[in-house]
């Protein structure tokens, strides 16, 4: 059915070399989704997430808001402490971000006349409104929100357009490669690598195309397991959508709330369950890019081919360089009968990471396993409304148990949680077997419920900026990954400068935590986070960046990568060489100068472009 | 740079006032450790972690299969190594060494003196690997480091000692429970043994938590001078930072200034080829007669501390070794020449912060006074000129312990006695004592064999150049420049920078230094020495030329080098005399004899540390160097051959200097000079 589509007409009254597919289609389902079309109707406009989820500090507890998560509508008088313990955080001192800017104030879009009708005449929507625009200018590194609560960003996209299929996102391609436009396309905003800023000397018009009314699930292939997706859709709609029908994708990045598909492809994206179900590459067996030249993609919906280098991943990890992603095939697995939570409580982080990479070597990962060190187990104790940092772990007996008759110190020991999903038998097959080599190394099963408290943290974590910000605390995370042998010195590296560099600006508060997020053969990911007070700090964005930056010279030199997940964006570029070589930044150039020429997509990531 | 002895503290003040040394050496101890570990490194658990790690076993495995040896046999011959290398600590022990020590220091030492910088170092310890670099002077380099830390409650390093000490009965074991582990020497080649040792401190390093200690110099300097660096242990303890398994190293140099060296006759012996001898038990408890001497005071200063992370941060680039395991991996050209490099900032820096005591100028003094052939005897006349070399000294950058003149004077001579003698008529002499060679055998010496009358006259003068050395860091290369500059009358500042450099190059294992052809260092020493009127400078079409302006200063610096001179010209002159390959003894014997002639014939003034054999062998190793000559190893002997046209060029540089100087001299006063006991 697909292969006749092929030779559809063109649909530009120029001759424009991209073929483009009718759009009739039939057996798409419609997503209603999560995220309305004016983000700023539900989302924050210059902090994480939903507007009616946050911390607050409410007679001098922190609370968190709304009923979304299960720390919802709770006070956290632990956490309040904790706070208060690490960062020496004034709750009483608020600092207020600035407000939403008011329409006017926005600087008019840069567009001709010309253009702008040559837009408006696509019939596809568009917006040339200030908040649309602000709402499509940035990402979420800790210097967007910064930017957003503090200032103003130096350029932000000049309209907004919103595509409804691939064809659309032809036509506005074409339109701007031939008007010498540039176009920037935007998923669901969650980049942390400053991937959809705008270049501050771009004096062409920006356009922000944003996928998110093009969020069809075009077709399911029950025998072959896979479900061919507009690339819009947003990680949450995919899955509650694709569960009705008794599937999953199983691709959940933290972000997945927000994120977007054809946005995971973009950042060769990595999800928490990736051992079950496979990274964004593992997943993906065909999709569809549109250049300036044309559409790549393959001709057929196979496993794998021996065809020469494998284009997908030209477009994988390419950062809206090259093109816009449209729509995506992804395999999907019926859903898992059992789901079940565990935990593992470690008496210092070396043993946990021994067990770790025991069961990598072993290849009996389940869905997901992270092991958090010391102060980020502190940390997600706190997080609850019964006392003491390790309450649920170390109550009464148990702590008893534990410190005194094991022996663990409070200060060293971590917990690693776990997610199974699988055949019941499978399920318990797997713990058996996990609880197993834990205990070669002297873990302790901590049960479910601590596992579980893991995995919502990971989605509540990312509201914690907001808050900190708020009090004069700047925090951010930064991942890498590793080969096994060098995890632990990386880790102890990376903490050793970050607290050199703390010290060297008579920061004195600061935290620094790890963990490990995901496991591989031949190595592992980890996780940073980094906090501090900055009350006495000018300039505390700069200074984080700084110091991030010294941290990622120490991790690189500790064998590292530039990124697992998150990506180059702008953020990276300064050591894409290194980690490629010339030759390979070469080859990138390259592929951008035949599929781009006259920089369409000009959003600067990975490679600085010559134009 | 003016160093100051206001930030010195006797640590042993505090041990002669307080009512009982017991209460102190027995107090609670907290130290502060190099790298706080959540749980506490054992010696046990470094041991079985080199044992368990990949490393090892790859080399276990690799013999069993090579060599055909068993996996048991290999197991249980690592774990012996490893019983022979790795060091204890044992609290007792420590704190009755601390008491014995506290009894024997109150009694010898004046002084102990520790610059406050040890807070600052103190303060930056915790989270990082620390490396204590002392220079090796004496035996006592090691327990000093030990008392101190014990003093200031800083965990007692784990020192690396020699196998000597092993051998030691009772000694060995000792040390060992104090903090030693056991190196043997690079020599052996048993790959067994080095991959062990290897990955010890790499353990160490990684994941140990007491600072690492050990001595740059290799061995204890028999001279008084800074040895060239060695570097075995400083690449073993580099290759955790290059290869990203430690974030950071800090490295302090630390010079250990004594006014009294214990072991000062015998290392007067050995620089005259008499063997060393061996050490033993209870030739330790012989020395344990020290007891009743004294030694008068020690000072420790701190240079500042070299962290690994700025020093290579910009020109290393760590993520070379980021692919193959970390333990597969070797060094690049630039890490090795870094290392070098570094080393040899260390010994500089070691050098930098001694403290020039009394008796070194007085030693200085002395030196002088033989060499012009003045009857100066008369102990005023030396305090005069004491004065005056303290202030050249001093202008040259060097700290010295020369405050309340008289005193300072009077004790450093107490001390010395049995060195310096001041008569009834309070004139100044040398203490001869007859020697009696025992160890005769000639096969047992390094060199020539030197008669009894020679021995006799010389150890009192090698002795005291042993004081004079210490402060030729600071002289060495004002010798070079006085030297160069009178016999080239007249020498703009281009020729005589190209003059310096190669005599800095002739001399660059004599005079350790790392600012050989740099010429910002050489810029500034010019000034310095413009500055002490020492030279005069005027523009001539453009460029400076200089000449001597102060004679005194000028004689006092030439009579300095002339020894040094005498002895490498001796050196070129014997080598060519050799057509052919010649072996290394030859050469020592050779040089010694045609010494001991001119000594014994009392023509001219020859100082007796032109006997040194270490001179000799640094004369050597600078040819080698140079690319002048080359070492080769014949059935056990080591044999020198080489471009025997350069060695007539070097020769011919030298010559010159030493026809001006060497001039018949009233040799009356060099009986005079001695008070001999005989």
């Amino acid at each position: 059915m697909r292969s006749n589509l092929k030779s559809n007409v063109c649909s530009n009254k120029t001759n424009s070399p991209v073929p483009v597919k009718n759009d009739k289609n039939q057996d798409a389902i419609i997503v209603n989704s999560a995220i309305p079309k004016n983000r700023e109707e539900i989302l924050k406009w210059n902090g994480w997430g939903y507007k009616d989820s946050q911390f607050t500090v409410k007679d001098g507890i922190i609370h968190f808001t709304g009923s979304r998560y299960p720390i919802g509508e709770l006070s956290l008088p632990y956490f309040t402490q904790w706070v208060k313990d690490v960062f020496d955080a004034d709750l009483t001192k608020f600092h207020k971000p600035q407000d939403m800017p008011q329409e006017e104030t926005y600087p008019p879009p840069k567009i001709t006349e010309e253009n702008y009708t040559l837009l408006s005449n696509l019939d596809i929507a568009f917006s040339t409104k200030g908040v649309d625009r602000l709402f499509r200018a940035h990402g979420h590194t800790l210097h967007d929100i910064y930017t957003l609560r503090e200032s103003f960003f130096e350029r932000i996209p000049d309209i907004i357009l919103w595509p409804k299929c691939h064809n659309d996102v032809v036509k506005i391609v074409n339109v701007a490669n031939e008007c010498g436009m540039v176009i920037i396309p935007f998923g669901g905003g969650t980049s942390v690598t400053g991937s959809v800023l705008c270049s501050k000397t771009e004096a062409r018009t920006i356009i922000s195309l944003d996928t998110s009314q093009m969020n069809r699930i075009l077709w399911v292939d029950r025998d072959n397991l896979v479900v061919c997706c507009e690339s819009g859709i947003i990680g949450q709609d995919l899955e509650r959508e694709i569960k009705k029908l008794g599937y999953t994708v199983g691709h959940e990045p933290d972000s997945y709330e927000f994120s977007s598909l054809g946005g995971w492809v973009a950042t060769r994206a990595s999800g928490m369950k990736k051992n079950t179900y496979g990274n964004i590459e593992d997943l993906l067996v065909h999709v569809r890019m549109v250049t300036t030249k044309g559409v790549l993609e393959k001709n057929c919906q196979v496993p794998r081919m021996s065809c020469g280098p494998d284009f997908n991943q030209v477009i994988l990890g390419s950062e809206g360089c090259l093109g816009v992603v449209t729509e995506v095939i992804l395999k999907i697995r019926p859903l898992p009968k059992t789901k079940r939570y565990g935990s593992v409580i470690f008496p210092d982080f070396e043993s946990g990471l021994k067990c770790m990479r025991e069961v990598a070597k072993q290849r009996c990962q389940p869905a997901s396993i992270r092991l958090m060190d010391n102060e980020q187990f502190k940390f997600g104790q706190s997080l609850r409304p019964t006392p003491g940092y390790f309450g649920l772990i170390l109550d009464g007996l148990k702590k008893l148990y534990i410190t005194k008759i094991k022996g663990f110190n409070v200060n060293s020991m971590c917990v690693m949680t776990l997610l199974f999903e699988g055949d019941t038998k499978e399920v318990e097959a797997q713990e058996k077997k996990i609880y197993e080599i834990a205990g070669q190394v002297g873990g302790i099963p901590a049960g479910q419920i601590n596992g579980e408290r893991g995995y919502m943290l990971t989605f509540v974590i990312a509201y914690i900026r907001d808050l900190g910000l708020e009090y004069y605390i700047l925090s951010e995370s930064f991942e890498t990954s590793v080969p096994w042998d060098r995890a632990i010195s990386l880790c102890r590296n990376v903490k050793y400068v970050i607290g050199e560099e703390c010290r060297k600006r008579n920061i004195r508060h600061f935290m620094i935590c790890s963990r490990i997020t995901q496991t591989y053969d031949a190595g592992c990911v980890i996780y940073f986070y980094f906090a501090y007070n900055y009350r006495n700090t000018n300039n505390p964005v700069e200074v984080y960046e700084y110091i991030e930056d010294k941290a990622r010279d120490e991790i690189i030199a500790s064998g590292g990568s530039l990124s697992h997940h998150h990506g180059i964006g702008k953020i990276r570029m300064k050591w894409y060489p290194a980690t490629v070589s010339e030759v390979g930044v070469n080859l990138f150039k390259a592929a951008k100068e035949e599929l781009d020429p006259n920089n369409v997509f000009a959003s600067g990531n990975i490679v600085k472009s010559k134009l | 740079m003016d160093r100051s002895l206001v930030a010195f503290k006797d640590i042993l003040k505090e041990r002669r006032q307080e009512y009982s040394n017991f209460m102190w050496i027995s107090r609670h101890l907290n130290p502060k450790v190099a790298y706080e570990r959540l749980i506490k490194p054992t010696p046990k658990f470094h041991k079985e972690e080199v044992l368990k790690s990949r490393k090892i076993q790859e080399v276990i495995e690799k013999n069993c299969k090579e060599n055909g040896a068993l996996k048991g046999q290999l197991t249980k011959a690592v774990m012996i190594i490893l019983d022979e290398i790795g060091f204890n600590k044992r609290i007792t022990i420590i704190r009755w060494l601390g008491l014995l020590l506290t009894k024997i220091c109150l009694n010898v030492y004046g002084g102990i003196h520790v610059n406050d910088k040890i807070y600052r170092i103190k303060e930056l310890m915790g989270n990082k690997p620390i490396i204590f670099l002392p220079s090796h002077r004496s035996y006592a380099d090691f327990i000093l480091m030990s008392y101190l830390c014990f003093t200031y409650n800083i965990e007692i390093p784990a020192i690396a000692a020699g196998m000597d000490f092993h051998a030691m009965w009772g000694m060995g074991k000792v040390l060992r429970d104090t903090g030693a582990f056991f190196m043997r020497r690079s020599f052996n080649d048993d790959s067994l043994y080095w991959d062990t040792f290897r990955q010890y401190i790499y353990q160490l390093i990684t994941e140990g938590d007491l600072p690492l200690e050990f001595f740059i110099e290799g061995t204890r300097s028999r001279s008084g001078k800074s040895l060239i660096p060695k570097y075995g242990l400083l690449s073993m303890v580099l290759k955790t930072f290059y290869t990203a398994a430690v974030p950071d190293i800090l490295f302090v140099p630390i010079n250990i200034s004594y006014d009294r060296v214990l072991e000062e006759k015998l290392f007067a012996y050995e620089l005259l080829g008499v063997p060393k001898p061996k050490e033993s038990t209870s030739g330790f408890l012989k020395s344990l007669s020290i007891i009743k001497e004294r030694y008068g005071n020690i000072y420790i200063d701190f240079g500042e501390p070299i962290s690994a992370r700025s020093y290579f941060g910009s020109f290393i680039d760590r993520s070379f070794h980021s692919i193959k395991p970390t333990y597969m991996q070797e060094f690049t050209e630039r890490e090795k020449e870094s290392t070098s490099e570094l080393a040899n900032n260390i010994v500089n820096v070691q050098q930098k912060c001694a403290v020039i005591t009394t008796f070194n100028l007085i030693a200085l003094s002395l030196t002088n006074s033989f060499m012009a052939g003045e009857n100066k005897l008369h102990i005023k006349d030396h305090i005069e000129d004491v004065i005056w070399i303290n202030n050249i000294v001093k202008s040259l950058g060097a700290c010295t312990d020369l405050l309340d003149i008289e005193k300072n004077i009077e004790t450093a001579l107490d001390v010395h006695k049995g060195l310096v003698k001041v008569t009834s008529n309070d004139n100044v002499a040398l203490v001869q004592n007859a020697v009696a060679l025992n160890t005769s055998d000639p096969a047992k010496l390094k060199g020539h064999t030197l008669s009894q009358d020679t021995m006799t006259y010389s150890i009192p003068f090698i002795m005291l150049q042993i004081y004079v050395n210490p402060v030729m860091h600071y002289l060495a290369d004002p010798c070079l420049i006085s030297v160069i500059v009178e016999q080239h009358r007249n020498i703009n500042i281009d020729d005589l920078f190209t003059q310096f450099t190669f005599f800095q190059t002739l001399f660059s294992h004599e005079f350790v230094s790392n600012y050989i052809g740099n010429y910002l260092k050489y810029q500034d020493l010019l000034k310095n020495l413009t500055n002490i009127r020492l030279l005069s400078s005027n523009k001539e079409e453009k460029c400076e030329i200089y000449e001597v302006l102060d004679f005194k200063i000028y004689n006092f610096f030439k009579n300095l080098i002339v020894p040094f001179l005498y002895t490498y010209y001796m050196v070129c002159d014997v080598l060519l005399q050799n057509k052919s390959a010649i072996r290394e003894k030859c050469i020592l014997v050779t040089v010694q004899s045609r010494f001991e002639e001119l000594i014994s014939a009392r023509q001219k003034i020859v100082h007796p540390y032109s006997l040194n054999l270490d001179s000799i062998t640094n004369c050597l190793s600078s040819f080698a160097v140079m690319g002048i000559i080359h070492r080769e190893k014949i059935n056990e002997d080591v044999v020198w051959s080489g471009n025997m046209e350069k060695v007539k060029e070097v020769r011919e540089k030298l010559e010159p200097y030493l026809a001006s100087l060497s001039s018949a001299q009233n040799n009356s006063n060099t009986n005079i000079f001695l008070a001999s006991k005989l």
